[in-house]
C-alpha cells in the first residue's frame, strides 16, 4: 500500500431498500465504482446494480471436488489392487461399482471443505478491523437501515463533490468514515 | 377473454411439424408391418422398448402434471397445457398396446410355458400367464385413463369459467393420484420389461422406470417450450426464470435416474447371486458394456455436469439441446433394457430399431401436436396465471397459501 | 425427526409467528410423501420376494412376517405404514400435538425398521448352522442411550449458541424487504 487515504470514504444512510438500490444506480451511473452497500438483508437486485462481479469461490470447490473424486476413487484402487491385494468373495480387485459411494462421500467432502477454506480465503475473514465500524450509526447496518458507502480509492472521489452528490440523493445522514 | 383465447393457439408452425411428423412415422410404421410379416419376433423387440418410450413420455406428462397441481410452481402453470395434451394421447397408446399382447407368447418366455419347462425357468406361474398379463394391463389403461380423464375435464371446466373450485378439486385428486402412478407403472414395468427375464427380480426397477419416465416428460417439454418461445404468441410468455426452473426439476429426475441404476447394479453386483446377476451378465461382459458406458457419460455424467451450470438452465437454447439430447438417451435406456435379453450375444442393431422408434416417435408426435393445437396454451383463468407470467424474480413464499 | 425438534423448541421459544402452521402443514406433507415412499419400498420387497419364487427370498419375508421377530415387522408396519395415513388429513397436519406425537411415532418405526433390517438378515443366514437369537443386552442399551445423549447435547448447545432460525433470511419475508418498482423511476 502506498499511501493510505485519510478517509475510508463517506457514507449514507438510507431507511428503506427501495432507496438504497436506486441509489447505487445512480451513483454506479456518476462514475463511481469503488463503493459498497451494507444492508441487513440481502436486498434483491443490489448486487447487479453494484455490478457484483462472480467471484473464483465456485471454481475453488469444484477443483476441490475433483480431487475428492480421483483421490477417494485411486485410493481404494490402490489399496484394494497393488498395495495390499484383498480377495473379498472373489470380486475382482477394480472393483468399482463398491468403489463409488466412498469416492462420491469423498467429493462432497472435499468440495465443502474447498468451499470453505476458498470462502474465507476470498473474502478476507476473519477481519477483527475495518473502517466502516468507525461510524457510530453502522450498528444500525445490521437492525433496519441501508448503507452505501463510496470509498475513497475510487478515482472519482473528491471529498467535497462526493458529499454533495451523496447529499443529493436524500439519505437520512452522510458521515465521514476515518480509516 | 374471447380473443385472449384465440390469442393462445399454437403457432401455424406447428400444424407443418404435424404433418411432417405423420408422414415421416406412418412410413416408418408401415415399413416395420411389412417386416413383421417375415420377421415378428424382431419387429416385436423393436416396437417394445419404441412403444415404451411413447408411453413414457405420455404417463411421465401425467405423472409432472399431478406433481405442478401439488407444488403449485410457476413452471407448472405455464407448460400445464403441453403436459395436458402429452397425457391425451393416452387413449391411443392403449390401443398401441395390441399388438404386445397380440405378440405376448413371442416376446416373454413365460408365455410359453413348454420352452421355459424344458429350460428349467423358475417362475411364479401364479402371477406371469397370459389372461392375468391381459387382465392387468386391462386395469393399469384403465385406472391411467380414468385419471387422465378427470385432470383434463376439470381443467376444461376451469377454463370455461363456470364456476371456481376447480384447482382445489385438481389438487385434491393429484396426491392420491401419483400414489396410484406410481403403484400401477410399477407393476407395468415389473410385467413388460422386467418380466423379459422371468427368473430376475430387482426391487427398484419400477423406481428405476417411473425416474425415466418423469425425466423424458420433462424433457419434452422444455423441448416444446424452446421451440414454442421462439415464435408468437407464446414468445413473451416464457421467460428465463421459467426454464431456469424447468433446468432444476430436469437435473432432480437426472439423478434421481442414475441414483436408481447405480443402486441396482451395486446391490446385485455386490449379493453376485445366481438369480439376479443374469441381468448384468451380458450387459457388462459382452459389447452391451459399451452402450453402458454411454448411459452413464451422456445419460448422466453430461447432463449432470452442464445442469449445475445457472447460466445454461436459463438459456433457452443450450437447455433443449440438452433436453434433446437426454430424450435420445432415454431410447437407448430403454432398448439397453429389452434388447439384451434377446441378443444375448454382443451388442446388435436391427434396421428394425431405429426404423420403429421413427414410426411410434413420428406418429406420437403427430397425435400429441393435435392434442395441443385444440386448447389455448395456457390456463388463462387460471388465478396463478398472473403471477406465472409476471416478469420479476420475486421469491414466492409470501404469495401462495 | 425435525417436527420432533421443532415442534417442542418454537413453543418453548415462542416462535409461533415465525415456524407458523403453514410450516407444520408443509413438513407433514413431506413426512407423508417420504412416508409413502418408504411404504412404497415394504411393497415392492414383498411381492418381489414372492414373485421370484426365490426360495430365500420368500423365507426371508416370511420369517420377518411370522418369524420370531413378527413384532418388530408388524410395529414396523403400525409405525411406518398406519401411522404416516394420518398426514392425509389437514387438521391433523396443522395440529402441532397431534403432529409431534406421529413425528414420535414415525421416528420410532424408523428406528424398529433398522432393528428388523439388521437383526433378521443376520440371525438367519444362507446356513441354518449360523442361525440364532438376538437381544440387546446392556451395553447395546447403553450405546443407544449414550448416542441419543450426545446428539440432544449438541442440538442444545448449537440452539444456545447460534441462532436456530438464520436472521437474515427471515428478514427478507418481511413486507419493507420488497424493492418497489419506483427504483426504476426515480432513476428515469
Amino acid at each position: 500500500m502506498s499511501r493510505r487515504p485519510r478517509y475510508y470514504g463517506l457514507m449514507a444512510e438510507f431507511d428503506n431498500p427501495t432507496a438504497i438500490v436506486a441509489a447505487t444506480r445512480r451513483a454506479y451511473a456518476e462514475g463511481y465504482r469503488q463503493m459498497d452497500t451494507y444492508t441487513p438483508f440481502p436486498v434483491e437486485g443490489l448486487a447487479e446494480e453494484l455490478r457484483f462481479h462472480h467471484t473464483r469461490v465456485p471454481l475453488i470447490v469444484l477443483i476441490g471436488g475433483l480431487i475428492g473424486c480421483f483421490g477417494g476413487f485411486f485410493l481404494q484402487l490402490w489399496l484394494a489392487g497393488p498395495y495390499w491385494p484383498l480377495n473379498i468373495g472373489g470380486r475382482p480387485l477394480n472393483s468399482w461399482p463398491a468403489f463409488i459411494p466412498v469416492t462420491f462421500e469423498l467429493t462432497v467432502l472435499c468440495a465443502a471443505i474447498a468451499a470453505l477454506i476458498g470462502m474465507l480465503a476470498l473474502n478476507g475473514l476473519p477481519k477483527p478491523y475495518h473502517p466502516v465500524f468507525n461510524v457510530p450509526r453502522f450498528a444500525l447496518a445490521s437492525q433496519d437501515r441501508f448503507f452505501l458507502c463510496i470509498e475513497a480509492s475510487d478515482p472519482r472521489f473528491d471529498r467535497a463533490r462526493t458529499r454533495d452528490f451523496l447529499e443529493s440523493l436524500s439519505p437520512r445522514e452522510v458521515s465521514d468514515v476515518e480509516s | 377473454m374471447i380473443e385472449a383465447r384465440e390469442l393462445y393457439i399454437a403457432p401455424a408452425a406447428a400444424s407443418r411439424v404435424e404433418r411432417r411428423a405423420l408422414i415421416v412415422g406412418v412410413i416408418g410404421l408401415i415399413l416395420v408391418a411389412v417386416g413383421a410379416i417375415f420377421r415378428p419376433a424382431q419387429f416385436l423387440q423393436s416396437y417394445l422398448f419404441a412403444y415404451q418410450f411413447a408411453l413414457g413420455l405420455a404417463l411421465g406428462s401425467m405423472a409432472i402434471l399431478m406433481l405442478q397441481y401439488l407444488t403449485s410452481g410457476d413452471w407448472g402453470v405455464v407448460i400445464r397445457r403441453t403436459l395436458e395434451a402429452a397425457m391425451r394421447t393416452l387413449p391411443w397408446l392403449a390401443i398401441g398396446f395390441l399388438p404386445i399382447i397380440a405378440g405376448v407368447r413371442e416376446l416373454y418366455v413365460w408365455a410359453r410355458p413348454a420352452e421355459a419347462a424344458a429350460e428349467g425357468l423358475e417362475f411364479r406361474e401364479g402371477y406371469l400367464n397370459v389372461p392375468f398379463f391381459i387382465a392387468r394391463a386391462i386395469i393399469y389403461f384403465a385406472v391411467w385413463l380414468a385419471i387422465a380423464w378427470r385432470l383434463d375435464r376439470w381443467s376444461r371446466e376451469q377454463d370455461r369459467g363456470a364456476a371456481l373450485g376447480w384447482l382445489k378439486r385438481l389438487r385434491r385428486l393429484s396426491g392420491p393420484g401419483l400414489v396410484i402412478y406410481g403403484v400401477t407403472v410399477t407393476f407395468a414395468a415389473f410385467d413388460w420389461l422386467m418380466s423379459l427375464n422371468p427368473e430376475w427380480f430387482s426391487t427398484i426397477f419400477g423406481f428405476l422406470i417411473i425416474a425415466g419416465q418423469a425425466l423424458s416428460a420433462t424433457s419434452l417439454m422444455i423441448l416444446v417450450a424452446a421451440l414454442l418461445s421462439r415464435r408468437e404468441p407464446m414468445a413473451g410468455v416464457f421467460q428465463p426464470r421459467h426454464f431456469h426452473d424447468f433446468g432444476k426439476v430436469m437435473l432432480t429426475f437426472v439423478i434421481l435416474w442414475a441414483y436408481m441404476s447405480f443402486s441396482q447394479l451395486l446391490i446385485i453386483w455386490a449379493g453376485d447371486l445366481p438369480q439376479e446377476i443374469p441381468f448384468y451378465l451380458p450387459r457388462m461382459q459382452s459389447s452391451w458394456r459399451w452402450i453402458g458406458v454411454a448411459l452413464i457419460a451422456l445419460h448422466f455424467g453430461l447432463p449432470f455436469a452442464l445442469l449445475l451450470s445457472r447460466n445454461l438452465k436459463r438459456r433457452a437454447r443450450s437447455l433443449a439441446a440438452l433436453a434433446g439430447l437426454v430424450l435420445v438417451m432415454r431410447v437407448i435406456d430403454l432398448f439397453w433394457l429389452v434388447a439384451p435379453e434377446f441378443r444375448r450375444q454382443g451388442l446388435s442393431v436391427d434396421w428394425f430399431d431405429p426404423v420403429t422408434v421413427i414410426g411410434v416417435c413420428g406418429v406420437w408426435l403427430a397425435l400429441f401436436i393435435r392434442e395441443l393445437k385444440s386448447r389455448p396454451m395456457l390456463p388463462l383463468r387460471d388465478p396463478h396465471l398472473i403471477d406465472a407470467l409476471s416478469a420479476g424474480e420475486q421469491y414466492s413464499v409470501n404469495r401462495r397459501e | 425427526m425435525v417436527l420432533t425438534i421443532a415442534i417442542p423448541l418454537r413453543s418453548y421459544y415462542g416462535l409461533e409467528d415465525l415456524v407458523t402452521l403453514r410450516h407444520l402443514d408443509n413438513c407433514g406433507k413431506l413426512m407423508l410423501v417420504t412416508g409413502l415412499i418408504v411404504d412404497y419400498g415394504y411393497m415392492c420387497e414383498i411381492f418381489l420376494s414372492w414373485y421370484s419364487k426365490d426360495e430365500f427370498e420368500w423365507f426371508m419375508t416370511r420369517n420377518r412376517i411370522f418369524g420370531p421377530y413378527w413384532m418388530v415387522f408388524w410395529s414396523v408396519m403400525l409405525c411406518n405404514v398406519v401411522a404416516t395415513q394420518f398426514l392425509w388429513s389437514r387438521r391433523i397436519r396443522r395440529s402441532p400435538v397431534a403432529l409431534f406425537l406421529l413425528s414420535l411415532v414415525i421416528n420410532t418405526g424408523m428406528w424398529v425398521e433398522r432393528y428388523m433390517i439388521v437383526v433378521t438378515s443376520l440371525t438367519r443366514d444362507f446356513m441354518p448352522s449360523a442361525w440364532g437369537q438376538y437381544a440387546g443386552t446392556i451395553w447395546d442399551y447403553a450405546v443407544f442411550i449414550g448416542t441419543l445423549g450426545f446428539f440432544v447435547m449438541m442440538m442444545f448447545l448449537f440452539v444456545r449458541l447460534l441462532p436456530a432460525i438464520s436472521i437474515s433470511e427471515v428478514r427478507t419475508l418481511l413486507p419493507q424487504a420488497e424493492v418497489k418498482e419506483e427504483a426504476e423511476e426515480v432513476v428515469s
